[in-house]
């Protein structure tokens, strides 16, 4: 362990991709061709071939990118830690998930043969013939169906030009759910969904903190006064109830989510920048610009902002962290941001119907979720340690 | 070590308590799994099914009702009424009153509480369940019934109702009788909050031990009942356990001993468990897929009814119906135990279901041959089918509480997309659903109906939307319409079956919706308790008739 | 100086009051504006088509809003929530029915949570370095990031289906009436274990937490090194000097942590079926009992207010110097 590096680690996961999906790598670069050829119209592309097709290119570009910029090498060349290994592992699944994942996560297979599959079940899915075929072939049809034509044409069409006797081993790493859907991918997904939720409405949380900071610091003793109360009420009242309310009243996306997250999250980040402001204002070089005559906004993009970010990154990333549970929370008791996302609480709350029976159907969403949580309030420790280094011993 | 020592004290202490606890008798009494609390045992405003369970043991009516399993309809007897007799023009029954049913607080009933329940019931002022139902009696303007036309009371035991038409059956006077004495003092409109509801005066079997809220309501023999015997169990639980999984768990262990809704896919669970037995009924309940066969828009805004772009063509919903694969979900999420429907008609009534009619094939190829044929194809190379630069894509909503809708709104996805369609699944908060789903707001919808026994089709399809809120799809169909206001008038038993399946085939026809199935309901009791009798309208029903072992 | 605090807190309490009937007025208009149907209920076609009318009309949603307004103040100026749509009850009546268990439950795993919080952080504070220290600030890490629904469904899986030892759910057994008291008592442990421990040891975790690390940061303080090096017992300076100190600013943490607990731990209460001011506000929301809605968040806004201004007193008690601090 110790003489390992991060570049060990993640060289390994490279290789471990390209071995175990070099089909996937061959298919893209055929479909590539035959885009280029004009022998697919451009136009008919699933929106999400894009998304396999950059996670494609970065594959590629990345090592090299490592390799050229010193600032990258220089993270690469640390020394493995389980914070580290774990970061960079759930970078690498949101940027390389289409990669990752061995399903559609939305795919069905067949469900009368794959259904509620423990995990590591392997099953052999013939590219089967006949009008009622079950939903799934092998890889290079599914890839035509399913990114160049949206993913509709699936059962009528191509399986009466299948081989019976032709087909593919599928392993489900962590087992099948109640519509014979890969969770493995479907977490994959997720994690890609709880890391956006959680991008989101950190940074409407930091916009609103920011100003509301800037008011209360600038504003005047009035101002002052009047928002810190505001948050002290925001900041004691329960306000899970209202956001229960909101959801379930005003319907459940995504971006109703985002915004009522970002909305209940903003009291502690306003504290830790007006506390900041407030001590900035004080001080001689702040003094002396302002005398010299330099605006005021100046003064804060210029000076301000550097020097409260570093303290706020901490106070960022534990929220995130929090962002992330309440969304999974919402979602398991069934406010979140619905059906047509990955969201893990609403892994965790199908799961909950088959605890009996089907034990990873919860299991696996929740470990991702602990996992992620973990490796954030770790990352808020490090940091704290690296911008503080007087509060801890 | 000392906390070793402190550990040790503490099992010990652990393991007493334990020992004790488990030594208790338990006494003769039967414990009912149900899934939420009830609100009122009130029969004026019970609602839900267990509200209407319970309280029916402790009010009864002047008839009850028996299943007739050959027949596949119901049948009334005199319950409290000790002989109903009808005139010869069918429209004033005579009824006598048994001698012996006395109110559980030793008053006597008679026939001034009968005259009081039906004034009560049919008073704007008290907002009963039943309240505008009683079309058959002569009424005020303001809908409650006209007492001195409706009501000849003879004697403190016997009376005559007269009917405004001869379409009277027993199922007029089927409401629960309330004690007069009890309510006289209050005011009709504080009827609904008043704490008679949670303190039951009746005259059935049973009565109100204890209601610990949300947690159990506690039934005990009501020695004074006309209907009570020496063998009939003493207590009957009802026990509130929200959680399906608690519930089996408990059955199980014997903690309650009679559960209802048991999932299929642990009935071969509880079949190897030696003293629990499983009854499995034909179902009453259907889930279906609404199409709107109107244009909603129009009809909200202008009451105008045009068809709708997507679904007001009968050929489009039959292919839509045949590109889905019901028998999938049946097998899949109830374990077989579920019937493919073809229409509003429960095979539990034998003799109204038209047998001929078969379920529409699961035939993409050909559901896609149909779609082609009316037009649309894909054109433009997306995927999806479209017609006249319009794309074939909608939302299907679904309540958001029900893990069955959900699962059958996956699949539907699945499977339309199979044929070219874009689906969109979009669960919404239950109250809102429903609320969207009466006002003629969704596209499409997965939601279920139960047929009322006696069984009644016209609040669903007949075609005056105004009337019929219930119709969500905005079925038109005049002949429909006829066939159902013919069965109005009290044909008999034959024609009613003919005039049945016609309306079935025409439906069937027409796809208004497109039927899923019949959920079984399966119910799950302990061996312990004897001479159970579970049909289509309830097991609990007629559970003074039980034994215990 | 201690007008001056107690002044100082009734100020507090009264803008805070003053805030609630703002957030109950704001919450009023919320939910009439919001989609929904309380009277869904009774639109049934088996039902009569006019009756849903009537019952919208006993709820007074058939006024215009403004006169709905008015009596809506007027009633909660006299303490009046009205009658629960769903109850048929008065709110007050229903809420009281509840709030006895949330009350329970609350302080219980409050209790142990600053007991056990206190306790562990003290006993590794003593023995600095030893394994219980290395094992908990390991531990610690890992169960502060386990959601408390996952640690629920854990425990459950474990100790209901897997090993089958503790019931799964509910509050009492069916047979409750025929214990003894000790079977009582027992039953009552044996149904809330599960909960209070889910409820629990995310908490003590956090109390451990946040004490252990404001224990380290006064201990390596000057005064301390004086202290020490001018000779004091031990345990003067720990129990006189370190821990008042290091305790302080936990109170507010405690009793933010409180109110949260008396407003309902609804996700607890909903996975263990437990009749709690959780799942009360919930189905009430989910029933559109407005009546009952706007209820339960007065009564949990004003325990809330009740328990900050508790904290604040015992902080004083503790640090007299703090008044010039709030």
């Amino acid at each position: 362990m110790k003489k390992l590096g991060l570049a060990h680690l993640l060289l390994l996961l490279w290789i471990a991709v390209l071995i175990f999906r070099y089909e996937l790598f061959y298919h893209i670069s055929q479909l590539v061709l035959s885009v280029v050829s004009g022998e697919i119209n451009i136009l008919k592309i699933n929106p999400r071939f894009y998304d396999y097709l950059v996670s494609f290119l970065l594959f590629f570009v990345l090592p090299v990118a490592v390799w050229k910029i010193p600032a990258l090498k220089n993270i690469f060349q640390k020394r493995l830690t389980w914070l580290n290994a774990f970061l960079s592992l759930f970078f690498v699944i949101i940027l390389f998930a289409p990669l990752l994942s061995t399903s559609n996560p939305d795919l069905h297979y067949n469900i009368k043969k794959c259904k509620l599959l423990p995990p590591f079940s392997e099953v052999f899915i013939e590219s089967s013939v006949g009008e009622n075929a079950p939903a799934d072939s092998d890889l290079y049809n599914y890839f035509k169906s399913e990114i160049i034509n949206r993913g509709i044409s699936k059962g009528a069409e191509y399986y009466n030009d299948g081989n019976a006797n032709e087909g593919r081993r599928v392993i489900f790493i962590f087992g099948t759910d109640e519509y014979a859907r890969d969770v493995y991918s479907r977490i994959l997904y997720g994690t890609r969904f709880a890391f956006l939720l959680g991008l989101g409405s950190v940074t409407l949380s930091f916009l609103i903190a920011f100003v509301l900071g800037l008011a209360a610091g600038f504003g005047g003793k009035f101002w002052d006064n009047l928002i810190n109360r505001f948050t002290e009420i925001f900041l004691s009242f329960p306000f899970l109830f209202l956001i229960i309310v909101f959801l379930a009243f005003f319907g459940n996306s995504f971006w109703v989510v985002v915004l009522v997250l970002g909305l209940s999250g903003w009291m502690g980040l306003f504290k830790i920048i007006r506390g900041e402001i407030l001590r900035l204002k004080s001080k001689d070089f702040i003094l002396s610009a302002k005398m010299l005559g330099i605006p005021e906004y100046k003064i804060l993009l210029k000076e301000i902002l550097p020097i409260i970010l570093s303290p706020l990154l901490v106070n960022l990333v534990l929220q995130f962290g929090n962002v992330i549970m309440a969304e999974s929370a919402l979602s398991f008791l069934g406010f979140g941001a619905g059906e047509e996302y990955f969201s893990w609480g609403s892994m965790i709350n199908s799961g909950q119907y088959y605890l009996s029976t089907a034990w990873w159907l919860s299991f696996f969403p929740s470990l991702f979720l602990a996992v992620s949580l973990l490796t954030m309030n770790r990352l808020g420790n490090t940091l704290e340690k690296v911008f503080n280094p007087e509060s801890t011993k | 070590m000392k906390i070793k020592n402190y550990l040790s004290i503490i099992i010990l202490i652990f393991l007493l308590f334990f020992s004790c606890s488990k030594n208790t008798e338990r006494k003769k009494r039967v414990v009912i799994g149900i899934p939420a609390d009830i609100e009122t045992l009130n029969p004026l405003y019970t609602m839900n099914i267990n509200e209407g369970r319970i309280s029916e043991l402790i009010y009864l009516g002047l008839v009850g009702h028996k299943w007739d399993e050959n027949e596949g309809n119901v049948s009334s007897y005199p319950l409290i009424a000790k002989t109903l007799k009808w005139n010869t023009k069918h429209n004033a029954l005579e009824v006598k009153l048994k001698d012996d049913v006395v109110w559980s607080d030793g008053e006597k009933l008679t026939t001034e509480d009968v005259v009081f329940s039906f004034d009560v019931y049919s008073d704007p002022e008290v907002q009963s369940r039943f309240f505008d139902m009683f079309d058959n009696y002569y009424l005020k303007s303001d809908k409650q019934i006209d007492l001195e036309k409706s009501f000849e009371v003879i004697s403190k035991d016997s009376l005559i109702i007269h009917f405004r038409t001869s379409a009277a059956n027993l199922f007029d006077v089927d409401m629960p009788l309330l004690p007069k004495h009890k309510f006289e003092g209050l005011k009709r409109s504080e009827y609904n909050t008043s704490q008679l509801n949670f303190q039951p005066v009746g005259t059935g079997p049973y009565k109100l031990k204890n209601w610990l809220r949300n947690e159990k309501i506690v039934l005990e023999k009501n020695k004074s009942s006309f209907l009570a015997n020496k063998e009939m169990i003493d207590n009957l639980i009802f026990k509130v356990v929200p959680d399906y999984n608690s519930r089996l768990i408990q059955l199980k262990k014997g903690d309650i001993d009679f559960t209802d809704d048991v999932r299929p896919e642990d009935l071969v669970d509880l079949k190897k468990s030696e003293n629990l037995e499983t009854v499995i009924i034909k179902g009453r309940t259907y889930d279906y897929i609404g199409w709107s066969n109107i244009d909603q828009k129009l009809w909200n805004d202008k009451k105008i009814v045009r068809p709708h772009k997507l679904f007001g063509n009968p050929v489009i919903r039959k292919a839509l119906t045949m590109a889905i694969d019901r028998k999938l979900i049946i097998d899949e999420f109830l374990n077989g135990a579920a019937d493919l429907a073809v229409g509003p008609v429960s095979p539990i009534f034998k003799n109204f279901i038209d047998s001929e009619i078969k379920p529409l094939p699961y035939n993409p190829v050909k559901a896609k041959e149909i779609l082609n044929g009316e037009g649309w194809k894909d054109t433009n190379g997306n995927g999806t089918l479209d017609k006249n630069g319009n794309e074939f894509e909608f939302v299907l909503n679904i309540p958001g509480n029900n893990p069955r809708r959900k699962y059958s709104a996956n699949i539907i996805k699945e499977n339309l997309k199979q044929i070219g369609i874009d689906v969109t699944v979009q669960p919404q908060e239950p109250n809102i659903f429903f609320n969207n789903m009466f006002g003629k707001k969704l596209e499409a919808w997965i939601a279920g109906w139960v047929v009322p026994i006696p069984i009644d089709l016209k609040p669903y399809w007949h075609s005056d939307l105004e009337k019929y809120f219930a119709n969500c799809s905005g079925y038109q169909n005049k002949k429909v319409d006829e066939l159902l206001e013919k069965l109005e008038t009290g044909p008999d038993e034959k024609t009613q079956a003919s005039i049945y399946k016609q309306i079935q085939r025409l439906i069937h026809k027409d796809q208004p919706v497109t039927f899923l199935f019949w959920i079984n309901n399966i119910t799950a009791y302990n061996k312990k308790i004897k001479n159970i009798a579970i049909d289509p309208l309830g097991s609990v029903q007629r559970c003074w008739e039980w034994r215990l072992d | 100086m201690k007008r001056g605090l107690l002044n100082i807190l009734i100020k507090r309490i009264f803008t805070s009051l003053v805030l609630l009937i703002l957030l109950t007025v704001f919450l009023f208009f919320l939910l009439r504006i919001s989609p929904g149907d309380p009277a869904q209920k009774f639109v049934s076609p088996l039902l009569s088509h006019s009756l849903a009318e009537k019952v919208r009309a006993s709820f007074g949603l058939n006024k215009p809003l403004t006169e709905q307004f008015i009596i809506f103040i007027k009633n909660l100026l006299s303490g009046n929530f009205g009658i629960s749509y769903q109850y048929r009850m008065p709110v007050l009546d229903v809420i009281f029915s509840f709030l006895p268990f949330t009350l329970i439950l609350a302080s219980l795993s409050f209790l142990i949570q600053t007991g056990f919080g206190f306790y562990l952080s003290y006993i590794t504070f003593r023995k600095n370095g030893g394994i219980l220290d290395k094992l908990l600030s390991k531990i610690s890490l890992v169960v502060y990031s386990v959601p408390s629904f996952v640690l629920a469904l854990l425990l459950i899986y474990v100790f209901s289906v897997w090993l089958n030892i503790l019931p799964s759910a509910d509050l009492r057994s069916v047979d409750f009436e025929d214990l003894n008291f000790a079977g009582k008592f027992f039953d009552y442990v044996l149904h809330l274990l599960l909960p209070v421990l889910s409820l629990s040891i995310p908490g003590v975790i956090i109390y451990y937490k946040y004490l252990r690390e404001n224990m380290d940061s006064e201990n390596g303080k000057n005064y301390i090194a004086f202290l020490r090096s001018n000779g004091y017992d031990e345990n003067t300076v720990i129990w006189k000097h370190i821990i008042p100190n290091a305790i302080n600013p936990v109170i507010s943490v405690a009793g933010i942590e409180l109110g949260i607990l008396l407003s309902g731990a609804l996700i607890t209460e909903v996975i263990f079926n437990l009749p709690g001011m959780g799942r009360l506000t919930i189905n009430a929301i989910l029933n559109r009992d407005f009546p009952l809605i706007i209820g339960c968040t007065f009564v949990s806004g004003v325990l809330i207010i009740l328990v900050n201004f508790f904290a604040d007193l015992i902080k004083y008690k503790i640090d007299k110097r703090m008044v010039e601090g709030i």
